[in-house]
């Protein structure tokens, strides 16, 4: 299914190219960067021995790691520069950037005119916040002092005692209180400060070693603020300092709007330089994970395997550029890319949720998509009610909430199996079915559900054969529990108990063949080791015969039980379905009670609000346990990595 | 009646209790003749093995055993952790504090001394599960300012930031005494909010721990460290159980030893009246009497009816008492103590 082939492309070019290179690279963005030293180093990255490589390969033997030698710091900080200056509204614009004559002096320079001007017009700015920082640290501490009636000036003046004010925890606190009558100063408790006590301590000078002594073993801690030149009553230096603060405040209101009128006249000119700043800071990014030599560079990444040709095509502009592409040869474990159309891409991220497919294995996403939209359909059918979540799934998608995707493609679903049991906000009446209303034909509904169970469990025996057979796992591709084996095992006992149940008719008579079979497929299970073994020409168990055997003894029990609950499992769907059309009468009933009218619009209104939040999760949650547990533990690992373009890796780094 | 949120912990500590050391184990190691035959002994025929395996026996000596005992310690605690919830979990979470505050005291020490405190890492034992501190930055501290700056955000920096310098003279004891204060001011907390009926005897022995604990101090602050009142009491610690406020300001006037004797043989210090009882070599083992009232308090709560954490708590503190006891005998053979030496200077007592 969609998963996209990659392949490693090792390329060794020239340095004097390096930045061209880096730059056609950061244009084609589908590749996921891998440390060229790690892919030397481990031998994946090597080169035709001949005369034409000599020196390539001679510089093989003299390397240096571009993560030792290349910063991008210098230009992710001007890009930060400017981005703070227009508070976050510019982007990265690639149409702009591609059509850009790049002249990376000229733009330094332009950026450096940008920090000029911050620099030398609003230069005080930093200085006026520290100023108004400062000024708030003082009302806090002559806050405390309020009801001083004394000029700060005559205490400052006393000559034989000094004074401090400060917090002690309130642990501390309790401490300090006991020793009140015999500590050598005068405490004062003045307030509270978060988890702390406040106190203002008097003492003689002549005892300021003991005093300060015992502060310090109870851990005061010493609020600032307090300043000599500040002399006046302490009401009188707060409304002072209340009024600095708002003259300040002025001030840069002043530099602020000054700023303002600058970025808004340069802003195409910013625009540019940070385009150009981020391609640059990319390109550094990227010559962090290559090699260098004297001569040469050295550069891996993982690509597309369609775009060999136009990659090579790329490397062909650049004289004695070598490139080389490798597919997987066991020895790494290549990123796994999915591609989906739009109708299944948002359905990645659920799959997501439960691992990255392996590159080896089928992607999941596009039968998540089909059988998930059925279910929940199924379970949540109404085309009011599923409406009401296409517009909230619209409205999320918008503000790029990855589930919003999901929710519209479930809402659609909810609506076309609203027409099929012609149900709009519960109502059963205005649309006439085309099916069945599950209300009135509750076994059909019941039975539907397990049917389509069955088949979407053949079809998940039919993936795990081919993701097992394709990894070359006999064993349990041809008689695992999930293999060749298990699903002919199931589809005999399914048919050996519809011939017992006579749900086939005339078939009674091939229900003791189909039990035969079963029973010889059960014990192929059992036995899939030694059988798997003999065929591969190995030893008969890769553990010892108990252990094995123990452990498939429990494995087949638990096979057994899984056909079974994992069948009946899907009879939630039908369920749910019920319970939908059940909660709704509920409320249908409540609003009869409270007498119709008015009062049994608001009881349908809240009913219905109540069924898309409440039941609507459920539902969700529904499916993706059907998803998780009955259907991927059958067919599904999940233990790949994401393929990681550039863009996304650089952006992260930037942000 | 037996309290069901405590059944499976106390299982667990039942099952764990009996993998602890038999006074034939102690009396085995004391008949060991040097280090390495006690260190085999703990390694091949005690629980604490595995925490031994990787112990070099070139350069044996008293922190190479100590350490990996202490360790073997906090993977004990957080197993039982595992098996309590919210507030009871925040009670025996004390523990690890504790081991929080040791680590921290063995880091100040360090940078105090202008040590590489890198080094100082291997000892350090504390749980990587529930510890607060940054340990990975501060041990990379090169300076104190640096230190401080690593603890913004845990209680500890509240604690620090108001030392300014960090001489061993001037500075060292009173950020060690504000520790062990913090310490214990939580632990006062954490014992406040604790049920009291089904902890009844918990809590009972925990302020008998505090009571004498202060006991020490002011004797000690007074004879050998000449402290001052303010001084006394600014470290004294609260939430005793007969030592209260007002108890803790008469015992701070005291001006004499001879007075301050006096006030102990008051009826109400009875009980504590045994770590002062003796003539000869009162200070040498003044704290290991305090910790023999200690152990057999607890070794009693263990097997007490209370219906509460007092399990739990009792058997971490037995292992506080065995490791102590494991350390003196190590010591004993540096110092090639007899084996009736030895058992006079352990916590247990054979007779």
């Amino acid at each position: 299914m969609a998963i996209e082939n990659v392949v490693m492309m090792n390329v060794v070019g020239k340095n004097k190219y390096l930045d061209s290179f880096a730059k056609d690279i950061f244009f084609y963005k589908d590749i996921q960067l891998v440390d060229a030293m790690d892919e030397i180093d481990s031998g994946r990255f090597t080169l035709p021995i001949s005369k034409d490589n000599i020196d390539e390969l001679l510089g093989f033997t003299k390397l240096s790691s571009g993560g030792e030698i290349v910063d991008e710091k210098e230009y992710v900080n001007k890009v930060k520069v400017l981005s703070q200056m227009y508070n976050g509204e510019l982007h990265l614009d690639m149409e702009r950037l591609s059509t850009l004559d790049v002249d990376l002096q000229d733009v330094l320079e332009k950026e450096q005119f940008f920090e000029n001007f911050t620099r030398e017009e609003c230069g005080d700015l930093e200085e006026l916040h520290q100023k108004i920082h400062e000024i708030e640290v003082s009302i806090n501490a002559y806050n405390y002092l309020k009801d001083i009636d004394i000029p700060m000036s005559e205490i400052d003046k006393m000559n034989y005692f000094s004074y401090s004010l400060g917090s002690i925890s309130k642990d501390n606190a309790a401490r300090l209180k006991s020793i009140y009558n015999t500590v050598t100063s005068i405490v004062f408790h003045v307030g509270n400060n978060e988890n702390e006590e406040v106190f203002l301590i008097i003492s003689p000078t002549e005892f300021q070693v003991e005093t300060n002594r015992i502060l310090k073993a109870l851990g005061f801690k010493t609020i600032e603020g307090l300043d000599s030149k500040y002399t006046k009553v302490p009401n009188d230096i707060l409304t002072d300092l209340h009024l600095e603060r708002v003259k300040l405040e002025k001030k840069i209101n002043d530099y602020n709007e000054k700023l303002d009128d600058f970025c808004k006249n340069h802003k195409d000119e910013a625009m540019n330089a940070y385009n150009v700043l981020t391609l640059y800071a990319n390109i550094n990014i990227m010559k962090k994970y290559m090699a260098f030599s004297k001569e040469n560079f050295y550069f891996s990444g993982w690509v597309p395997k369609k775009d060999k040709e136009r990659l090579q095509t790329l490397a062909q502009k650049y004289p004695g550029m070598i490139v080389l592409f490798s597919e997987n040869d066991g020895t790494t474990k290549p990123p796994t890319k999915l591609k989906n159309n739009w109708v299944f891409k948002p359905f990645e991220s659920l799959v997501k949720m439960y691992g990255v497919p392996a590159h080896n294995e089928l992607d999941p996403t596009p039968f998540l998509s089909v059988t998930y939209l059925f279910c929940f359909g199924y379970m949540f059918g109404d085309v009011g009610q599923g409406i009401v979540l296409l517009l909230a799934g619209l409205i999320l998608g918008k503000r790029g909430i990855e589930l919003g995707h999901v929710l519209t493609r479930m809402s659609c679903s909810s609506i076309i199996f609203g027409f099929i049991y012609g149900s709009v906000f519960g109502n059963e009446k205005i649309l006439p079915t085309l099916w069945v209303r599950p209300f009135s034909s509750i076994n059909t509904i019941l039975l539907t559900a397990i049917v389509c169970g069955v088949a979407m469990l053949l079809c998940a025996y039919i993936f795990s054969i081919i993701n097992k057979l394709k990894i070359g796992d006999i064993k349990e591709g041809l008689f695992g529990p999930s293999g060749i084996a298990g699903l002919v095992l199931y589809l005999a006992l399914l048919a050996c108990v519809l011939c017992t149940l006579n749900y086939i008719p005339g078939g009674k008579p091939f229900a003791l063949p189909l039990g035969i079979l079963a029973i010889i497929l059960v014990f192929f299970v059992l036995f899939r080791e030694p059988i798997a073994n003999t065929i591969k020409h190995r030893d008969l168990y890769d553990t010892t015969a108990g252990d094995y055997y123990v452990e498939a003894g429990f494995g087949l029990f638990e096979m057994l039980l899984g056909m079974l609950s994992n069948t009946l499992s899907f009879i939630r769907v039908g369920a749910f379905a019920l319970t939908h059309v059940g909660l709704f009468m509920a409320f249908e009933t409540l609003a009869t009670m409270v007498g119709g009218g008015f009062g049994g619009i608001i009881v349908l209104f809240i009913g219905n609000i109540l069924i898309i939040v409440l039941e609507g999760l459920i539902d969700f949650i529904q499916c993706l346990r059907l998803q998780f547990y009955e259907l991927f533990s059958k067919y599904y690992t999940g233990d790949g990595h994401e393929f990681t373009p550039l863009m996304i890796e650089i952006k992260k780094e930037l942000l | 009646m037996a309290n069901s949120r405590y059944a499976c912990v106390n299982a667990k500590i039942m099952a764990m209790r009996a993998k602890m050391l038999s006074d034939e184990d102690y009396r085995q190691m004391i008949r060991e003749p040097d280090l390495n035959g006690v260190f085999n002994y703990l390694k091949n025929e005690t629980y604490y093995a595995p925490f031994l395996k990787n112990v070099e026996t070139s350069h044996l000596h008293r922190q190479a055993v100590e350490i990996p005992l202490n360790r073997m310690q906090i993977f004990e605690i957080e197993k039982i952790m595992h098996f309590l919830y919210d507030k009871d979990k925040r009670v025996l979470n004390s523990f690890l504090v504790k081991a929080d505050v040791e680590a921290l005291r063995l880091l100040i020490r360090g940078l105090s001394r202008g040590a590489n405190i890198t080094e100082i890492a291997p000892m350090l034992v504390y749980s990587k599960k529930y510890s607060t501190l940054p340990m990975d930055n501060l041990i990379k501290a090169k300076s104190w300012d640096e230190f401080k700056k690593f603890l913004i955000g845990t209680d500890y920096y509240r604690i620090l930031e108001i030392y300014k310098t960090l001489s061993i003279d001037e500075d060292l004891f009173p950020i060690e005494k504000s520790l062990e204060r913090h310490y214990y001011d939580q632990l006062r907390r954490l014992i406040n909010q604790l049920p009291q009926k089904e902890n009844n005897k918990l809590i009972l022995t925990l302020k008998k721990g505090i009571d004498l604990l202060n006991l020490i101090w002011f004797y000690r602050g007074k004879k050998f460290y000449h402290l001052s009142r303010e001084e006394l009491l600014a470290y004294a610690l609260r939430g005793g159980l007969r030592i209260k406020t007002e108890d803790i300001q008469q015992l701070t006037e005291i001006k004499t030893m001879d007075d301050f004797k006096q006030v102990i043989a008051r009826p109400q210090y009875n009980e504590y009246a045994f770590l002062f009882n003796h003539t000869k070599s009162l200070d040498l083992h003044m704290e290991r009497r305090r910790e023999r009232f200690q152990y057999y308090a607890f070794k009693s709560l263990y097997n007490s009816n209370d219906t509460g954490l007092s399990k739990p708590f009792a058997f971490i503190r037995m292992i506080d008492f065995e490791i102590a006891d494991i350390v003196s005998i190590i010591e004993s053979k540096r110092y090639r103590m007899s084996a009736t030496d030895t058992e006079e200077f352990l916590i247990r007592s054979f007779n």
